[in-house]
């Protein structure tokens, strides 16, 4: 009846076209969905989507910026995964870097030379960011290596090391911003920390505060991540380490007969993998200005996704991010609306709907189905 | 292949046919400004209608609109107390609300942050601190006396163990009420301290036990806790956490409950005795008025009995002794007419002395420094200095069993 092969190699034309078909798919299926279980205009409900999300030049800025958070994550895990070493750690190596960045904001408020007012906060922002960018670097490159190392010399598994590394990083987040005997120390109010110096009366006001270029503080992180992308693009595919990462990924043995030092492929990768997050943590901690237990947000793991959707393809998970985000911020937007009468799980279910359709359509493009007819059985 | 794409283009085309039926019902604009206020509001929740305190809200702020006969508002859920609400209030202010309000202690930062980006838009921030001393002139606070509120759920508890000692239920010896908190706030002090001081005031020897849960809402950690208490000795629990955890578990031990923010008479049938809650709507109402004529609002606004903030629910009759309605009516028209002072010095020792003179902490600074002089005139000044509570004494006869949070 059915028969499943696998396809050779599609145009690339035609996987897009598949992708194309797909989202229109799952954006009528959203609205048949809908439109039966809440009665609404499903044209109302995009309208609000694509309004919540690029409807003025704030949206469109805040949207650059989450893609470009989403899409700075998804670069760093990419060269792991296309070695086949599952890192799912990148959550907390995101956290890690941001917690890196918090401290040195944090305590540098407390130095009398970052409060003297006299001192201009050009100067002291200069001394200090690359003071963050390294501490978040090493944090992150520290949450990479930690599991490389363990699964290098014991082989142990890097999924569920990865995993738990996530944990000890929000634990470590959550301790010092929430707990009690740290309460005087980093949350004034109890259980958040607040805007790092935000105090306008004291002379440390305005220092870690990742500066605003043109007017907006979300350009910076798009400037770095753009470049980011740019680079990890060739470093995969011009550069002997990429060429590495994909020989280790295609076979462990191939690898090691050809003379690659696999062990060494794998850490060296991680720690590039967790510099990356410990990056976008500094951008996030910077950029937001603040340190709570949601900073990342989940982002850590739908950036697994978004590397896997485009094929660990730098340039693709900049259209992958974007979709992302603009569902997932859309539906939020169309949750909000009080005259629409959704709440937030309506707009889970239509992002759940969205990503299905993704996610399968690579089925698609991967495998081709027959519908096998009599007429061949008969033969 | 071709299949696939025929079944594509078939339900495209039912889609579009659908989209276009579906179009004319479903307008009504909204921008008819009809007789109402014209003036755009976006309120901020950290929870959404599953919790009470953020319900509560949630409703005051519905109410509020239709009130005033706004259809332009937005009410978003589920901000967390970080950058997200930074950025939902900028995004609001963005698109056009003059004034927007947030309801949870720690947007207090991010709301400010706001606040400076955009001078022309009034923040309103409930339960907040700091906005007497940032002296941003679109930045406010809000709060209620509602340990008003709490000292007159306190006296429907005190009728009862009343009602409960005359009837043989319990004995003098056995007078031990319990309290779940969530964390060792001043909000949270306050709150227990004034019911604590409801109860003793009809029933002079009653003592307390307080147990923190560390959290605003956790179901589990709430049961847990009422019941640590229930098992302890306590013969009747009130809590200041959002879920129906400590309800439910005194519904399944058949012993008394005091509630929070709003009714649990359908958990608890047979043990919900009253509720005591901040209405919000008096202070939505007047600051989006206040907004949209041009009016300043000042710093902090404390809402009372009189403003209608400071509201009990119904009382259940199945549970409540007889005349309790007329005590708590006799004590509100007190402290409505000054007489009464829920924290007045006569009322409390701490360590064994009455008080005459107390610094407390008003203004936020990371040291905690006290900094005002807050007992005159013989009573606790307490939502006088600013908004949000700051009674933090901790009195003779509660015993708080941990103090973690």
């Amino acid at each position: 009846m059915l028969h499943i092969s696998k396809r050779a190699g599609l145009p690339a034309w035609k996987a897009w076209l598949i992708r194309g078909a797909a989202i229109v798919l799952a954006l009528i299926v959203c609205a048949i969905v809908t439109m039966i279980v809440t009665g609404l205009n499903p044209i109302t409900v995009f309208k609000t989507m694509f309004d919540g999300t690029l409807g003025s030049s704030r949206r469109i800025w805040v949207t650059v910026y989450r893609i470009v958070i989403l899409l700075g994550i998804s670069l760093a895990v990419t060269p792991a995964f296309k070695m086949r070493f599952w890192n799912i750690g990148a959550e907390g190596q995101v956290l890690i870097g941001a917690f890196a960045t918090a401290i040195c904001i944090f305590y540098a408020g407390k130095m009398p030379f970052f409060q003297n007012p006299n001192i201009p906060l050009a100067v002291k922002n200069l001394i200090l960011i690359p003071c963050m960018t390294v501490a978040a670097l090493a944090a992150g490159a520290l949450w990479g290596f930690l599991p490389a190392f363990f699964k290098s010399r014991w082989n142990t598994n890097e999924t569920l090391f990865t995993l738990m590394m996530n944990y000890v990083a929000l634990q470590l987040v959550k301790f010092m911003i929430a707990y009690r005997g740290f309460k005087y120390v980093w949350s004034p109010n109890g259980t958040v920390v607040g805007i790092f110096n935000s105090n306008a009366a004291l002379g440390s006001y305005g220092v870690g505060w990742l500066p605003e270029i043109a007017g907006s503080r979300y350009l910076l992180p798009a400037l770095v991540i753009g470049i980011l992308t740019a680079a990890l693009y060739l470093y995969l595919k011009y550069s002997k380490h990429g060429y590495e990462i994909a020989v280790v990924g295609e076979s462990e043995r191939t690898a090691s007969y050809s003379g690659i030092k696999v062990n060494r492929v794998i850490i060296r990768t991680m720690v590039l993998s967790g510099m990356i997050c410990g990056l976008v943590g500094c951008l996030l901690a910077g950029t937001d200005r603040t340190l709570t237990d949601t900073l990342v947000d989940g982002r850590g793991y739908t950036a697994v996704m978004v590397s896997w959707m485009s094929k660990f393809n730098p340039i693709g998970m900049i259209f992958s991010s974007f979709l992302i985000v603009f569902m997932q911020y859309g539906a939020k937007e169309v949750a909000s609306k009080p005259e629409l009468g959704l709440n937030h799980s309506f707009a889970d279910i239509l992002t759940g709907i969205i990503l299905f359709f993704i996610i399968g359509c690579e089925f698609f493009i991967s495998y081709k189905l027959q519908f096998s007819r009599h007429k061949k059985r008969e033969v | 292949m071709k299949r696939f794409f025929a079944i594509v283009v078939c339900l495209l085309m039912v889609a579009a046919l659908v989209a276009c039926t579906g179009t004319k019902p479903a307008e009504t604009p909204a921008d008819k400004p009809a007789d109402g206020l014209n003036i755009k509001v976006g309120f901020i929740c950290l929870h959404d209608e599953n919790s009470t305190y953020d319900l509560n809200f949630i409703n005051a702020a519905k109410g509020a609109c239709e009130k005033l006969g706004i259809k332009d508002y937005i009410i978003k859920t589920n901000i967390p107390e970080g950058q997200e609400c930074y950025e939902t209030a900028a995004d609001m202010a963005a698109s056009g609300c003059k004034i927007i309000f947030a309801d949870s202690f720690g947007h207090e930062d991010y709301m400010i942050q706001a606040a400076k980006e955009y001078p022309d838009v009034q923040f309103c921030h409930a339960t907040g601190t700091k906005a007497h001393t940032e002296k941003l002139p679109n930045y406010h606070n809000a709060f209620a006396a509602i340990y008003e509120g709490r000292y007159l759920a306190g006296i429907a508890a005190g009728m009862k163990l009343q009602e409960m000692l005359d009837s043989g239920k319990i004995t003098k010896d056995q007078l031990k009420i319990g309290y779940v908190g969530a964390f060792t706030y001043e909000e949270v002090v306050s709150g227990y301290t004034s019911f604590f001081l409801g109860v003793r005031s009809i029933v002079p020897e009653v003592t307390m036990d307080v147990t923190f849960t560390g959290s605003w809402y956790d179901e589990t950690a709430e049961k847990e806790g009422a019941m640590k208490l229930i098992n302890g000795g306590c013969v009747l629990i009130s809590q200041h956490a959002d879920s129906m955890g400590a309800p439910s578990a005194c519904e399944s031990m058949g012993v008394p409950n005091v509630s929070y923010n709003g009714s649990t008479v359908k958990v608890g049938p047979n043990t919900y005795i009253v509720s005591s809650r901040i209405n919000w709507e008096p202070y939505y109402e007047y600051a989006i008025k206040a907004a949209a004529a041009g009016e300043a609002i000042p710093a902090d606004w404390t809402g009372t009995i009189e403003t209608g903030s400071v509201e009990l629910f119904e009382l259940n009759d199945a549970v409540a002794a007889d005349g309790t309605q007329a005590k708590i009516d006799e004590a509100k028209a007190a402290m409505v007419a000054g007489t009464l002072h829920v924290f007045s010095t006569d009322a409390f020792t701490v360590g064994g002395e009455h008080l005459t003179s107390y610094m407390a902490d008003v203004d936020t600074d990371p040291a905690y420094t006290p900094d005002t002089e807050v007992i005159k005139d013989g009573y606790f000044h307490e939502s006088e200095f600013r908004s949000a509570p700051y009674f933090d004494l901790r009195i003779d006869g509660i015993t708080l069993l941990n103090e973690s949070y």
